[in-house]
Order: C-alpha cells, then structure tokens, then sequence
C-alpha cells in the first residue's frame, strides 16, 4: 500500500492557497481602483457643487449618500469574493487530501 | 505503518462529508434582474439628462418618469424578496440589494422633490451603476462555486 504522502499533501494545500488569495487580489484590484477613482471624483464635484450654490444642502446630503451607499456595495463585493475564495481554498485543500487517501487505501471520501 | 494507517483512518473521519460552502447567494434570478436593471436604469438616465439639459422646465417632472419608477419598484421587490432568508455570510448579499434598494428611493424622492435644469447629476449616474455593478461583481464570483439558497 503506497505510503499517504503527508509532505506532498502540505505543498499542495500550500500552492493552492497562495494561487487562490493572489487571484483573489487579482480580481477585485481593477475594480476596487475604478470604483474608489470615481467615487473621490463625484464626492468632489458635489463638494464643488455646493460651494457654486447650484445645490442646497439637503440635496447635497442625498448625493452624497447615493455615493456612500454604492461605496458600500463595492467593499460588500470585495468582502464576499474574499470569502468565496477562501471557500474555494478549504474545498481545494479538502480535494488534494481526498484524493490522496483515495490513492492511499481506496476509499473516496464525499469532499 | 501503523501511524499511517491511523492517520489516514483520522483524515478520514475528519473529512467525511467536509465540503465547506461559507457563502452562498448566487441566484440567477436576481442576476438577470440586475442586468436588466441597469439597463432600463441608463435609458432612464439618457432620457432624464435630455430634459434636464433643455430649456424646459417641466419636461424633468417626476409624473412624467413615473412608469420606470414603478417598474423599478416592481424589481426591487422581486430582488429584496429572493434575497430575504440569506444570512450569514451569504447575508452580504441582502445587504448589498438592500442598499440597491435605498439608493433607488433616494432618487425617487430628490425627483419628486424636483430636479433643476443645467445639472445632468452625473453622480448619480455613476452611483446607482456602480451600486448594481458591485452586486453584479459578487454574483460573478458566487456563480462558480456558491448556489442557490
């Protein structure tokens, strides 16, 4: 019976888990920078807005609180894609061991 | 050899039945409403900015848009309600159209409190998009491993 590599299992879990936070990184970094760019810019022009008086402050205030609540949103999104990843590492790690003690005594675990 | 056994036999035990969902909430419903949102929502805003760029000022009133309104009323409910028995994790997801939700009747209520000529509000524009976007961008990512709830 071929030996349960615990050495190769622990590099692989390893591998995975550096792969999955870099993509993780990877994919909210284009987004976080384009939504957080826009949201200085709009908070900007409303400020500017205000000082030429073309808006009263109660308007103002209700910009500003669209801009906080889709800023909201964005870092909600960069929350739960965090999370999905590292969903997907556990569940990745649980595969490489599965099939390891599959390959080591012939059983399959439900994973 | 014993260790191993032993081992493999604890893994075993431990693993069995493991496979750990954190966060669940895709739901192509509510993928789809949103694609649709967001466009319906930018012919609202395209038609909207017209009026208020021209010289008159009533075309802008809100009776006029009241139709989208309700329609995107109709929506929000649909979403709030598919979204309604998330929690934990996946109650990210709630929160995100329960924000979607409030910043829809912010708009309605500063359209109704009227809108002024010579200010097209692109902010406005860019914050609704954006706050669709984010939910879009999460059920992207939930779509290849999460389910629905």
């Amino acid at each position: 019976m071929p030996d349960f590599n615990f050495t190769q299992v622990i590099s692989d879990a390893i591998a995975l888990t550096k792969n999955e936070l870099g993509k993780t990184f990877k994919k909210v970094k284009p987004f976080a920078e384009h939504e957080f760019q826009q949201f200085s810019e709009n908070a900007l022009f409303l400020a500017n807005l205000k000082l030429q008086g073309t808006i009263d402050d109660a308007e103002l205030q209700s910009r500003i609180q669209l801009q906080k609540l889709a800023l909201a949103n964005v870092l909600l999104a960069i929350k739960g894609v965090g999370i999905v990843s590292a969903q997907n590492v556990v569940n990745g790690v649980l595969g490489i061991v599965g099939k390891a003690v599959e390959t080591a005594i012939g059983v399959a675990i439900p994973v | 050899m014993k260790n191993s056994i032993a081992r493999i036999l604890l893994m075993l035990v431990l693993f069995t039945s493991c496979k750990v969902t954190f966060i669940t909430g895709y739901d192509e419903v509510l993928d789809q409403t949103l694609n649709r949102m967001k466009k319906e929502f930018n012919v609202h805003y395209i038609k909207l900015s017209r009026t208020l760029t021209d010289t008159d000022p009533h075309n802008q009133d809100f009776t006029n848009f009241q139709d989208y309104y309700d329609n995107v009323q109709a929506d929000l409910i649909t979403i709030t309600d598919r979204t309604e028995r998330l929690d934990g994790k996946s109650a990210i997801v709630k929160q995100q159209v329960q924000n979607l939700d409030s910043s829809f009747n912010i708009l309605i209520n500063l359209h109704k409190r009227g809108l002024s000529d010579g200010d097209s509000r692109p902010d406005i524009r860019d914050a609704i998009n954006s706050s669709i976007d984010a939910v879009i961008f999460l059920q992207e990512a939930l779509k290849t491993t999460g389910e629905a709830n």
